[in-house]
């Protein structure tokens, strides 16, 4: 069954905003340029705007059908919002700004100090939201709507108030409410790499209309990503994985990725806190890999992988490749280096990439 | 001298002094209490609503503060009195006199401090960021109780100072009174009626005096509780 069934349709001020989309994972990301309608998206599902005509579900309960004139208001729907600026209750220290929502103590204590602990916001409990930064504002915000019994959670743009530091701790916090708590999200970014750290799975929105929802993998492949001019030019590859050795004083860490236990890569740190059996993500620019027709071996690059070409394609001034390599790596190159290696579908090839160039975030 | 002479001023009060004193207690706490709800209600319609026509509701509903208060109690006469085409019907139907009695103490201070009431309310809701509202429905939470747990409380502080000004203004009412409840010792002559009165009688200036003093003495104590609550609401933030 689709979590969010949204057929929709909605004129304002010249905007014309029309959806017709199901989703079923449990964690898919908005993605479209400033201005395109994302935010409507959220409002319409969440019931704090109503569309003209059209039918939108959530878990299977109906919240808006033009038809049979229903329009459930935003209080009745579970239907949890976690705002850009947050939005925490000026008024009322942490702990009531969880609690707010919290029907009886009694029944959700549990769950309310399993969410101030994956939060990590113990320590903050008594402080007033002003003595908070922007990041803590937005755990609170997030925890505040993971206790008011939602059934659904959006999340719009939760990123983009933060500087870079606070952004990955927040992105650390999310990933954490994913794998702890069984609650289905809808995240909206215009920023790729944010979007592409939480989920691969994605809904294109542009001018208002949107696409149903692929993989980051199949827009690349469909190009249509590549449409969305101007917002994407490094092919983020990011993957799941666990620390499988550490030596700090080395500073390497070997990580076995989650789609394919056998592949491991080397990745440089010397934090002391990445243990075996850690998990975390890695991120890898597109560009930041090298083809090559073999291995090298007198060469300082430590991650060369042998994989099949899937498909290559041109894309403007450059060349996109995507290779499986047990993991796909979507790799850039210029159109001259990809004459002469004559790539082609189906061809060996071997990419290779310093352990330097991948980023890691817990 | 006159501080020095405080506590005596009590003790030499007259028993229509006291009873000057406290109708003017009596009627301006009664008009407050029983305006407030409705200067609530009115105050957030007002902040929170967009129709056609808005200004002149607005302009009506705070007429009071910029007509003179006689003029106004002149309209209340014509309208409620028992001659009046709405007090007519009342006195015919039910035997209720509204004019020249306490309640029409109490009604014209009410109509006189209203506007000032709502005003003071309306803008310190129109403060209130919306989007917090909006927050709140998307917790669950009904739009009639996010009002009591976010919008109410974030303005408090107009809230009160709207309160603490009407009562103020109950407590100086004058020309309203006079007009449409008379001038009546025990009933409706309050401090600024029987300081009105004394100044008209040879030998009253020692009792028109402390009445001034009391009334003063009122309003400050008025003025700096709205502060302290005020304080206290900001100090648990």
């Amino acid at each position: 069954m689709a979590i969010v069934k949204i057929h929709a349709e909605l004129t304002r001020n010249k905007f014309h905003f029309r959806s017709d989309c199901e989703l079923h994972s449990k964690v898919t990301g908005i993605f479209g340029p400033s201005g395109s309608g994302k935010t409507t998206f959220l409002h319409l599902l969440a019931g704090l705007q109503k569309p003209e005509k059209g039918n939108i579900q959530v878990n299977g309960h109906t919240l808006f059908n033009s038809d049979n004139k229903v329009f459930v208001p935003a209080h009745r729907r579970k239907v949890g919002y976690v705002f850009q600026e947050g939005r925490v209750f000026p008024h009322m220290n942490v702990e009531r700004n969880l609690q707010y929502a919290m029907r009886k103590m009694e029944d959700s204590k549990s769950l309310f100090y399993e969410v101030v602990e994956l939060l990590e916001l113990k320590p903050f409990l008594n402080y007033m939201p002003h003595h908070l930064s922007g990041g803590q504002n937005q755990r609170v915000a997030l925890g505040r709507a993971l206790l008011s019994n939602s059934q659904l959670l959006l999340l719009d743009e939760p990123f983009t108030a933060l500087d870079f530091t606070l952004k990955n701790q927040v992105i650390t916090f999310i990933n954490r409410i994913i794998s702890h708590l069984d609650i289905p999200m809808i995240i909206v970014s215009h920023d790729l790499k944010d979007l592409l750290m939480l989920t691969q799975n994605l809904v294109l929105m542009n001018q208002g209309k949107t696409e149903p929802p692929e993989t980051y993998l199949e827009l690349i492949r469909k190009q249509k990503l590549l449409e969305l001019n101007g917002l994407i030019s490094n092919y983020y590859n990011i993957y799941d994985g666990t620390i499988a050795e550490s030596d700090p004083s080395k500073g390497l860490a070997m990580v076995e990725m989650k789609n394919n236990p056998q592949l491991r890569l080397f990745i440089e740190s010397d934090d002391t806190s990445l243990k075996k059996g850690v998990q975390i993500k890695l991120a890898l620019r597109g560009a930041d890999v090298a083809l090559s027709s073999h291995r090298i071996d007198d060469i300082s690059i430590r991650n060369q992988l042998e994989g099949t070409i899937e498909s290559v394609f041109q894309h403007k001034n450059h060349m996109v490749c995507i290779v499986n390599c047990g993991i796909h790596i979507i790799t850039r190159l210029t159109i001259e280096s990809a004459k002469k290696l004559t790539l082609s579908p189906g061809k060996k090839t071997w990419c290779l990439f310093k352990s330097l160039a991948i980023e890691t975030y817990r | 001298m006159i501080v020095y002479k405080l506590p005596i001023l009590f003790i030499n009060l007259s028993s229509s002094e006291w009873s000057a004193i406290l109708l003017s207690l009596k009627v301006a706490i009664i008009s407050t209490v029983v305006s407030f709800p409705f200067a609530l209600l009115i105050g957030w319609w007002l902040a929170r609503s967009t129709f056609r026509g808005k200004p002149l509701v607005e302009g009506l509903i705070h007429l009071p503060l910029v007509m003179p208060p006689v003029t106004t109690g002149y309209l209340l006469l014509i309208v409620l009195g028992t001659n009046g085409f709405i007090g007519k019907w009342l006195f015919q139907w039910f035997g209720i006199r509204i004019a020249f009695n306490q309640t029409a103490a109490i009604l014209a201070a009410m109509i006189v401090s209203f506007p000032l009431i709502t005003r003071s309310i309306s803008t310190s809701i129109e403060m209130v960021d919306t989007r917090l509202e909006s927050a709140s429905r998307t917790l669950g939470i009904s739009p009639f109780i996010t009002f009591f747990r976010i919008t109410f409380p974030l303005a408090i502080p107009g809230i009160i100072s709207g309160v603490v000004l009407g009562f103020a203004r109950c407590l100086g009412e004058f020309g309203a009174t006079i007009t449409f409840a008379g001038n009546i010792e025990g009933e409706t002559r309050t401090i600024p009626l029987a300081v009105y009165n004394y100044m008209q009688i040879p030998g009253k200036e020692g009792a028109t005096l402390r009445l001034v003093i009391i009334s003063a003495l009122i309003s400050l104590v008025a003025m700096i509780l709205a502060e302290y609550l005020n304080k206290r609401v900001k100090q648990n933030r």
